[in-house]
């Protein structure tokens, strides 16, 4: 059974938990594991990421990660039903560091296709801009930073992966300065991101009509 | 921690770039499932990340230089002098150092397990490989390591490089077209003790997987 499957074999298994999200999944559960779905789906694809997963092995984990949940959804409940983010990221988890074991099967039924059908109003960056676009925005934001210091500062960051320690100790930065760095950076990369047309956080909207 | 402190020690930066303590990933992971700001900044930083472009490039794509008022005669001197720096700042530099190889130039193998079969192991090589790596582990630390072609003479050491490494392993580079053409043993010697042969590799173009 994939995810997606488990999203059309709705109402019919009956699970008793006390969480008012679990227990509206189990009333209504097609929309509301949808909505769990886009809801946890980019930061768990940002965990895959940082464990250097690439984005199609991080796409299959990431189906895993929602069956192996909605799979203990209905037959056990969860331990702690408030705490669902938390039991995928575990999940999450697990399955990186099975992944990298070699532990998992090569043959996953995911239905790639039925998956990409789900509605894509929530995004992440990357998924909403195209890998050109993406590059040219970077190269502006680079361009931009009217400081010497402050390119410096990112290229060492992330391009020579070097520590903070040791750029902060080589150019005598102190802490707060190396954060404003950071914070000037990141916020002239909103500005270009807003002049492209393209408001950050699609989901967000989503997130919060869940927590209300 | 709670999210302003997530946000004023740039957590999303220092997730992206590697620098948080596995403790500190956990907590912060675990807050970003709920916290789509601190998300947003997550993705951004990783395509700032992935996209960092080289210094070069920025430098290149930067507006051009605007003239003020003392430029003229005063500048045109000072950037011949820089010329005339510069030109035989790279004459020396070049001499002294091996040309620069893009990573995906580059080819590095560990040492192959010796195996009786009497032809040498192959090593597959894609059709733009300039420079090819051997990591040769378990050498003992009084012995050095040499190459020889396949009659047994000791290559020149002008056809490889090879150097100790800190954990005891030895780094050898060869030209790739060279081990292309011609088959070598990996030996490592000790004077006054009979050399030992560790192995025998030679190069070949394959096409990419799949």
């Amino acid at each position: 059974m994939t995810y997606t499957e488990s999203l059309m074999g709705h109402a019919t298994t009956a699970t008793e938990v006390t969480d008012p999200v679990v227990a509206v999944t189990a009333a209504r559960r097609a929309d509301i594991q949808d909505e769990i779905y886009l809801r946890y789906r980019r930061p768990l694809m940002q965990v895959f990421l940082q464990r250097r997963i690439d984005r199609d092995a991080a796409q299959d984990l990431l189906q895993r990660t929602f069956l192996q949940a909605i799979k203990k959804i209905r037959s056990d409940g969860l331990d702690d039903p408030s705490n669902l983010g938390g039991y995928l990221y575990r999940t999450a988890c697990k399955l990186a560091t099975a992944y990298w074991r070699g532990e998992l099967n090569r043959r996953h039924d995911s239905d790639g296709e039925l998956l990409s059908n789900l509605r894509d109003d929530a995004l992440s960056l990357e998924e909403s801009l195209d890998h050109d676009l993406r590059g040219r925005l970077v190269r502006e934001l680079m361009r931009k930073l009217s400081v010497a210091r402050d390119r410096e500062v990112l290229e060492r960051f992330y391009l020579k992966e070097e520590s903070r320690s040791a750029i902060r100790e080589s150019m005598n930065l102190t802490e707060l300065q190396f954060n404003q760095v950071l914070w000037r950076a990141r916020q002239r990369f909103a500005e270009i991101l807003r002049k492209q047309g393209f408001a950050e956080g699609t989901a967000t909207l989503v997130a919060r009509s869940m927590d209300g | 921690m709670d999210h302003m402190q997530f946000k004023s020690s740039q957590a999303a930066a220092s997730y992206v770039a590697n620098e948080l303590s596995e403790h500190q990933q956990e907590a912060f992971e675990l807050h970003m499932m709920g916290c789509s700001e601190c998300l947003n900044d997550v993705e951004a930083w990783r395509v700032i990340k992935t996209h960092m472009p080289a210094p070069a490039v920025i430098e290149a794509a930067r507006p051009p230089f605007r003239k003020v008022w003392w430029g003229g005669w005063g500048m045109a001197a000072s950037f011949a002098a820089a010329m005339a720096v510069s030109a035989a700042g790279g004459y020396f530099a070049s001499a002294a150092r091996q040309p620069d190889v893009d990573s995906s130039e580059l080819a590095v193998f560990n040492m192959p397990a010796i195996t009786r079969a009497s032809e040498c192991t192959q090593l597959p090589l894609a059709a733009n490989a300039r420079v090819l790596v051997l990591r040769v582990p378990g050498v003992s630390s009084e012995r050095r390591l040499t190459i020889a072609d396949s009659d047994g003479k000791t290559v020149p050491s002008s056809l490889y490089s090879a150097r100790l490494q800190r954990d005891g392993s030895w780094v050898v580079r060869f030209d790739a077209a060279y081990l292309q053409r011609a088959s070598v043993q990996v030996v490592s010697s000790r004077s006054g003790t009979e050399d030992e042969v560790l192995g025998c590799v030679v190069a070949t173009v394959v096409p990419p997987p799949g």
